[in-house]
């Protein structure tokens, strides 16, 4: 199922003014729709990796969205794609993201262990072997870090990781 | 003298967590997340074996 991405490219990379953000990866790929995929560089070679279809990017709901495309298993690969490009050209990066409950119309899902966080925790169980990264999760908040293990003191370096991606992310909440 | 006690059984060994199960909470302003450490064995559990590790 999760077998065959579609081909990515880098588009832009821009630089941040911020103390804890360095830089943002722009990608984009064509699977039945055209998507944009952001890969947020922190100061540890931490990647927070986000990614919505083009169609929606001037949507509130744009990382909500749930599409009758049928092809979430391509985006989906494409995304882990990316994660693997990004750890060959910088084997200490590690990767986090926010699993988003879907929005549409007038239903709205519960944050707490939604639907896309369900399935990316498989996935990363599936892919990313756990001699090589540290898993860790918030179920709560569909929030997942996966911790690269070549870093010297891991419960030190998963802290600071942590507090960036709350004080960056203010939706992370108890 | 005592009777040698044949009929006593071995103490099972206890079961030993060979992996690390623990949280960690980080505060940042009067936020507080708490995160927790998936334990290998839980990510073997988890694991469907159809497909292979993509790092190596």
């Amino acid at each position: 199922m999760f077998d065959n991405g579609y081909k990515f490219s880098l588009v832009d990379k821009k630089s941040h003014n911020n103390d804890d953000l360095l830089y943002t990866h722009y990608y984009t790929f064509r699977g039945k729709r055209r998507y944009i995929l952001l890969a947020e560089e922190y100061v540890g070679s931490i990647f927070i990796v986000k990614f919505y279809p083009h169609s929606h990017r001037l949507s509130p709901h744009k990382y909500n969205v749930l599409l009758a495309d049928y092809d979430a298993m391509h985006v989906i690969r494409t995304a882990i794609d990316v994660m693997l490009y990004i750890y060959k050209s910088s084997p200490f990066a590690s990767f986090g993201f926010i699993a988003a409950n879907s929005i549409f119309d007038d239903y709205k899902e519960t944050v707490y262990n939604n639907k896309r966080y369900r399935i990316y925790r498989q996935l990363m169980a599936d892919f990313f072997p756990s001699d090589l990264f540290a898993h860790v999760a918030n179920e709560m908040n569909g929030a997942y870090l996966l911790v690269n293990r070549t870093n010297q003191d891991i419960d030190t370096f998963t802290g600071n990781a942590l507090k960036m991606f709350i004080y960056h992310y203010p939706d992370l909440d108890t | 003298m005592k009777a040698k006690d044949t009929n006593r059984q071995m103490e099972k060994p206890k079961r030993v967590l060979l992996t690390k199960e623990g949280t960690i909470t980080s505060v940042v302003g009067d936020r507080k997340v708490t995160f927790r450490y998936i334990t290998p064995m839980e990510l073997k559990r988890m694991r469907r074996t159809t497909y292979d590790y993509l790092i190596k």
